[in-house]
Parts: structure tokens; sequence; C-alpha cells
């Protein structure tokens, strides 16, 4: 991972620094594609209750996947994509992740 | 009136529980699938036995599309948690076959599992999203291989029902937002 320098002036919170920090590392994207296989209502299910999602939100997003192959259900560092794409495959999702 | 659909098998009940309604015939077909994967799973882990087999492999999805170097690193990072929790949902469904009701962590084992069968049997069938909308053909050797494929999507369209009833109510961003 690159290694930012210091830039943090006196005055500048901690909340500050994380939140430039979180900006400089590069952004990743999780995608789960659409499969014949699994049930509408069963990843509608899993949207909701991995990323606690609404029901509406969690169905928008399964519908997504329905009828354009594909969506993007989660994003943000490196790590934490790794994490849900674990989760998404344990609970069987095609998911897959990429650099935005 | 009548009402075409079969009644309900699992249902969540107002304290919370989830009952269990098959028929022993149902629950000693659910423990035999269960337990035949169970055994291939782990051979396939433990002898390498199956590998190749294009349905034990719908259980492990590239994580990296277009990139197996990167997806091969990370499976070997996240099998271990992945094999141990298939494991775990399997014992769960055969410890509790016989159950008539099951709390929420015993039903989201059974709905893993029945999902885990509908992947690896539904992938060796080459089911479309098709599968069930016409008649099926008596001729075909696979029909009753379509129809436990099938009988697995009911019980498991019920048991996500009954899972998703007990989510809580998250409000709707885009509702707020307006």
């Amino acid at each position: 991972m690159a290694d930012h320098p210091a830039t943090a002036t006196p005055g500048t919170t901690l909340e500050e620094v994380l939140r430039e920090r979180a900006v400089l590392a590069p952004r990743w994207i999780v995608v789960v594609w659409n499969d014949p296989i699994n049930l509408m209502s069963y990843v509608t299910y899993v949207f909701q209750k991995l990323f606690g999602y609404s029901r509406p939100h969690a169905h928008r997003l399964m519908l997504q996947v329905h009828h354009e192959g594909r969506a993007v259900v989660s994003g943000g560092t490196k790590e934490r994509c790794e994490h849900d794409v674990s989760r998404l495959h344990a609970h069987g999702l095609w998911a897959t992740m990429e650099p935005e | 009136m009548i009402d075409g659909e079969p009644a309900p098998r699992i249902v969540r009940t107002a304290d919370g529980r989830i009952v269990v309604r098959l028929v022993p015939r149902e629950r000693e077909i659910l423990a035999a699938l269960v337990a035949e994967l169970a055994e291939e799973t782990r051979a396939e882990t433990e002898d390498g036995a199956g590998l190749g087999d294009e349905g034990l492999a719908r259980l492990w999805p590239d994580a990296v599309e277009g990139d197996i170097v990167a997806s091969a690193s990370f499976r070997s990072l996240t099998a271990a948690d992945l094999e141990e929790g298939r494991a775990a949902r399997f014992a769960t469904v055969a410890e509790t076959i016989n159950s008539a009701g099951l709390d929420e962590a015993q039903a989201t084992a059974w709905l893993g599992a029945v999902n885990d069968l509908r992947l690896v049997r539904g992938t060796r069938l080459g089911v479309t999203e098709e599968t069930g909308a016409h008649p099926l053909d008596e001729a075909d050797p696979a029909a009753a291989q379509t129809i436990v494929f099938l009988w697995l999507g009911w019980i498991e369209e019920q048991l996500v029902e009954a899972l998703a009833a007990g989510l809580p109510e998250i409000p709707d961003p885009d509702e707020a937002a307006r």
C-alpha cells in the first residue's frame, strides 16, 4: 500500500486525517452477477442481511442484477471488498471485485 | 375458491419460531441429499476427488473477474472459512432434520444448505431461468432430477420468506430522500 506522508497541520482532527486517507486509498467495488439458479427472493434477502439494506433497496439491486446482468452492491477499500466478496460467496452468490 | 399452491410447510409463527411441517419422506430425502453433498465437498477438499466437476466448482466462484491468479490467491485465503461454514450448516441440517421447529441459526443453516444443493444440482442439470416454467417432458432422463431441483426451490422460497420476516425493518433511503 502507498505510504502517504503526514500532511496534517496542527489543529487537524483525527477524523479529518482518516477522511483524507480514505480518499487517497484506491477504491474498489463489489459486483454481483446474474445466474440462472439463485432465487430472486434469496438474492434480495442476502443483500438485506449482509449489507443492512432496506428491503426496497435490496429488491432494486436484485432486479438490476436480473435485468442488466450485474450490479454494484458495495464499495470501499480493497480489504472491505474482499470481506464482502467472501461473505457473498459463502451465501452462494456469484460476486467479484474490481478497481473502480 | 381453491388456491392451487400447496400449503406452506415452513412458516414463521407469531412467537418468532420457524415451524417445519415437512412429512417424514421429505425429511429423509433432504437429509440424504445434504449428506451426499457433504461427502462430495469433504472428498473434494481433502482428497481432491471430483475436481473439475462443474457443480462443485459453482461453490467456488472467481473473486476477481478475468484474473485467475488474483482469484486463486483470494481463494487460498478464504477457502478454509468457506469450507468450515459449509460443513457446519450441513451438520446442523443433519442434527435438526426431524425437528418440528427451528431457531434462527438453524433455519439459516437449512437455507444455506438448500441453496448449496440447488447451486450444485442446478449447474449439473444446466438449468436456465425457464426451468420449471414449462411442463416437464417425462421422457427426459433428467426429469426426476429436475423435479428434485424444483422441490428444493419450493423449500428454499419458504425458508427465505420465514427468515426475511425476521430481519429488522430498515427505512428505504430513497424514500427518506424524497
